[in-house]
């Protein structure tokens, strides 16, 4: 008897429909625990494949900046020129809708304290694609 | 006759495209750091929507989706807490969030030894909440 299991795919209009499952991550606030040091970067995965994306920026310093980016800025071309980031400035928050099953958060210009929140589909994020190519990564 | 009566799950696309049914709520936090005592929401259906807003002027609280404090967490029904790995969200006094999601429960708590006036408004499908499965331990709640 196969052992096959079928699982919904990137394609299924229904598991963007449903509402998400949650879920949750980010630096504590009154802590160093999980900052973004300046210049660092951390890799975010998700567990299933996302439908949309909550970020805050909580910096204590004036000027720092937090940016999401859907591969390592290392393995961007002409980066941070082409601007293929989202940027965020201290308090800023933004909301999109995305699947992919990971993101790369980077601190520019001083230590980051910061939230995510992930509205997450079913789909298993092995189904994902790897992202790359215009407005991606060049 | 058949008893069974069957009834919407949380796949059913249609149950989160039509407008939720309504649910309105607030409290006053303890002003115990972390402490879900007055800030437990049960919500009677499957949520597809939920906005949370800090009512207080200068006082932060704190979301999440299981109990923040581990001495809580048994008395929730809970094995695991929210606090020790940062998945909880920050709310700073005066602001609101506004999440897609669907559960069944949330938890709000202060981020400081001050109570916080916080207020709920939550979407809700007619999925029972039985269908709802359990947050405890899931990777990014607890």
């Amino acid at each position: 008897m196969s052992d096959f299991k079928y699982t919904t795919g990137l394609q299924n209009v229904g598991s963007y429909l449903v509402s998400g499952r949650p879920y949750v991550t980010g630096s504590f606030i009154e802590s160093n625990e999980n900052i973004i040091g300046t210049g660092l970067e951390t890799k975010i995965e998700f567990p299933r494949v996302t439908k949309s994306i909550s970020l805050w920026n909580y910096a204590a310093g004036g000027s720092t900046k937090l940016r999401l980016t859907f591969v390592p800025t290392a393995s961007m071309t002409d980066h941070p020129a082409a601007g293929n980031y989202i940027e965020l400035a201290k308090d800023e928050t933004v909301t999109f809708d995305a699947k992919c099953s990971e993101v790369y958060l980077s601190a520019v210009s001083g230590d980051v304290h910061w939230k995510m929140y992930a509205s997450l589909t079913e789909i298993p994020k092995e189904r994902m694609y790897a992202l790359t190519g215009s407005g991606i990564s060049e | 006759m058949p008893s069974n009566i069957y009834t919407v799950g949380l796949r059913n696309a249609g149950s989160y495209q039509v407008a939720g049914q309504p649910y309105m709520s607030g409290s006053t936090t303890t002003a115990t750091l972390g402490s879900n005592v007055n800030g437990h929401f049960v919500f009677p259906y499957v949520t597809k929507k939920v906005k949370i807003t800090n009512e207080d002027a200068s006082h932060h609280m704190v979301i999440s989706f299981a109990p923040f404090l581990q001495s809580e967490a048994a008395g929730f029904g809970y094995t695991n807490s929210a606090s020790g790995s940062g998945n909880w969200l920050y709310l700073k006094a005066g602001a609101s969030v506004e999440l897609n999601v669907k559960c069944k429960e949330v938890f709000l708590a202060p981020a400081t030894t001050n109570a916080v006036d916080c207020s709920i408004y939550a979407e809700l499908t007619n999925i029972p909440v039985q269908r709802m499965y359990s947050l405890d331990g899931v990777g990014g709640i607890s």
